[in-house]
């Protein structure tokens, strides 16, 4: 245990000024700001549903369709290749710690970084929805979407863990930036084409994140699922990294 | 197998498909020694490293680092082992400081550790640089830094010397005696550099072909080939009497013969002989191989036999 936290802490300050922590605040605030840009052009409110509940759903609907699985796949190939760059692996290994906890040191940096960004796209959509309702006269008294924003975020954060811990492990095993990134970009276009639009495929990794939030038939067990399935994956890709030989 | 040695490896083989890197290696690097790891590229110096390492399994065959076995997959937990490669693995993004306390939080070790490694090796005052903007030789030492941070007791280093200036070469020289030094500490250094371990190593080994050639005091491999220099008035007659004697002639030009011995004192028989049979011995020269013609001797494909 002692180990494990040593190497968290050490995770931690491998990642100061990388790209990685950038977008982790920087991809939710593109996404809030996009849709705040929308929405103040907007005359009026739409009249279907609650406007903030619509303008939260619209939000959490781009961010988990497409940004948070490519930031999962982008920030795993990130993670992966600080270490690959400089051949970081002969050091680290070399050190005398359980390999297992380098690696879910790593895993738990990640996951880390997935709930930053979750945090920062729900604490976005309060924050943009406050501000409209006082520039935005058809939005004036309306309740700001805290639960919505806050439990939306959470929900796909706790799904996407297990996409984020495939292209962990794919990252880690392979020295190859691309190939990491190429994988998940092709994942998340199998899931934009319909694979992950109906009944059993609301189970594929990539489609989890916005099952969870769907406005018809929202699935919230879809995030128990994916803590799970991650929780497995990492601990199988864990006892890979561990014995395969760095060369 | 003992705890008097730093590394102690017994028949360490490491195949890779049909390739054999390593063969039976039986290194024994006594405590508190630079021992200097000698071998022409692709003769398995650095894959020895990585065995010695816990970065590659062994085939066959047992290692021990500071008494204590290694088994791949697990850490060493008790031993104290610093490693340097070839090329420093660092972090540019962070800065000198903070590259070496990465390492720091992951042993656990006091925080004084960095401040102590940084003025080791000569970097305080670029500590807050971001490594991407260090120079080679910087970065070199910051490796060194970096191994020398938990104060090992056996630092392993593979081609250390690697890209650096002459001055640069200099200043590893005096860092690795002073830490040698100052910590008591057992240093492995592995090099292709033949000049460099030479005027740093107390005891090598010379590998070639995944086979170790050699493995002694610097002195008993140059007491392996010495060579006594002769200047004669007759040279034709002087090298035929001299191999009627018994004697190896290893080259000769214009004037000059040179003879294998084993001793100073075989200069007098040689002497002796040629005087006796009337030749005029205008200039004796023994003189002590250069650990370039020894290596180049033990690992020429002519020579193939062993010292070890």
């Amino acid at each position: 245990m002692m180990s494990l936290w040593r190497a968290l802490s050490a995770e931690f300050l491998k990642l100061r000024r990388t790209l990685a922590l950038r977008l982790a605040v920087g991809a939710p605030l593109l996404v809030v700001l996009l849709n705040f840009g929308v929405a103040i052009q907007r005359p009026g409110a739409p009249s279907s549903i609650d406007p903030f509940v619509g303008f939260a759903q619209g939000i959490l609907t781009l961010w988990t369709l497409i940004v948070l699985p490519f930031y999962a796949a982008l920030a795993a190939a990130l993670m992966a290749s600080i270490e690959f760059q400089g051949d970081n692996w002969r050091h680290i290994l070399s050190l005398p710690i359980e390999r297992r906890s380098i690696f879910l040191a790593k895993w738990i940096a990640g996951v880390g970084l997935l709930l930053i960004s979750s945090i920062v796209l729900a604490t976005g959509i309060c924050v943009s929805t406050g501000i409209l309702r006082l520039v935005a006269p058809a939005w004036r008294g309306l309740a700001v979407p805290v639960g919505k924003a806050f439990r939306g975020g959470i929900l796909s954060w706790s799904a996407v863990t297990l996409l984020f811990s495939i292209q962990m492990w794919i990252s880690l095993r392979w020295r190859s930036f691309v190939l990491g990134l190429g994988f998940g970009i092709a994942a998340i276009l199998l899931d934009l084409v319909g694979l992950g639009r109906s009944g059993v495929s609301q189970f594929y990794p990539w489609a989890m994140p916005v099952w969870t939030i769907a406005l018809n038939g929202s699935k919230p067990f879809l995030g128990f699922i994916g803590l799970m399935g991650a929780v497995g994956v990492t601990a199988l890709a864990c006892s890979n990294l561990s014995r395969r030989e760095y060369e | 197998m003992t705890d008097s040695y730093a590394i102690e490896t017994r028949g360490l083989s490491r195949t890779f498909g049909r390739q054999t890197a390593v063969d039976g290696l039986n290194l024994l690097v006594p405590r508190g020694c630079i021992y200097g790891f000698l071998g022409p590229n692709g003769a398995g110096k650095t894959t020895t490293i990585r065995l010695l390492l816990g970065l590659l399994r062994p085939t066959n065959g047992n290692i021990r680092l500071m008494g204590e076995p290694i088994i791949y997959g697990q850490p060493n937990l008790r031993s104290s082992v610093g490693a340097l490669a070839e090329t420093p693995t660092l972090y540019p993004h962070l800065t000198g400081a903070e590259n070496l306390e990465v390492t720091r939080r992951m042993l656990g070790l006091p925080k004084t550790h960095v401040a102590e490694a940084l003025e080791m090796v000569g970097l305080t005052a670029d500590a807050r640089r971001l490594v991407h903007s260090y120079s080679l030789g910087m970065r070199q030492r910051l490796g060194l830094a970096l191994a020398c941070l938990a104060k090992p007791s056996l630092l392993i280093l593979d081609e250390p010397g690697n890209g650096l200036d002459p001055a640069g070469t200099r200043e590893l020289r005096t860092l690795l005696r002073r830490f040698v030094h100052e910590q008591d500490a057992t240093v492995f250094l592995s090099s292709h550099v033949l000049s460099e371990v030479e005027q740093i190593a107390d005891r090598i080994g010379i590998i070639h072909r995944a086979r170790l050639l050699f493995q002694g005091r610097l002195d008993e491999l140059k007491g392996y080939e010495r060579k006594l220099r002769i200047r004669v008035d007759q040279c034709e007659k002087t090298r035929e009497i001299l191999k009627t004697e018994g004697w190896r002639i290893s080259e000769s030009s214009e004037g000059w013969i040179s003879v294998r011995i084993s001793s100073d004192t075989d200069a007098v028989v040689v002497n002796k002989i040629l005087v006796e049979k009337g030749i005029q011995v205008l200039a004796l020269q023994p003189q002590q191989a250069t650990l370039e013609d020894l290596f180049i001797h033990l690992t020429s494909p002519s020579d193939k036999g062993t010292a070890a």
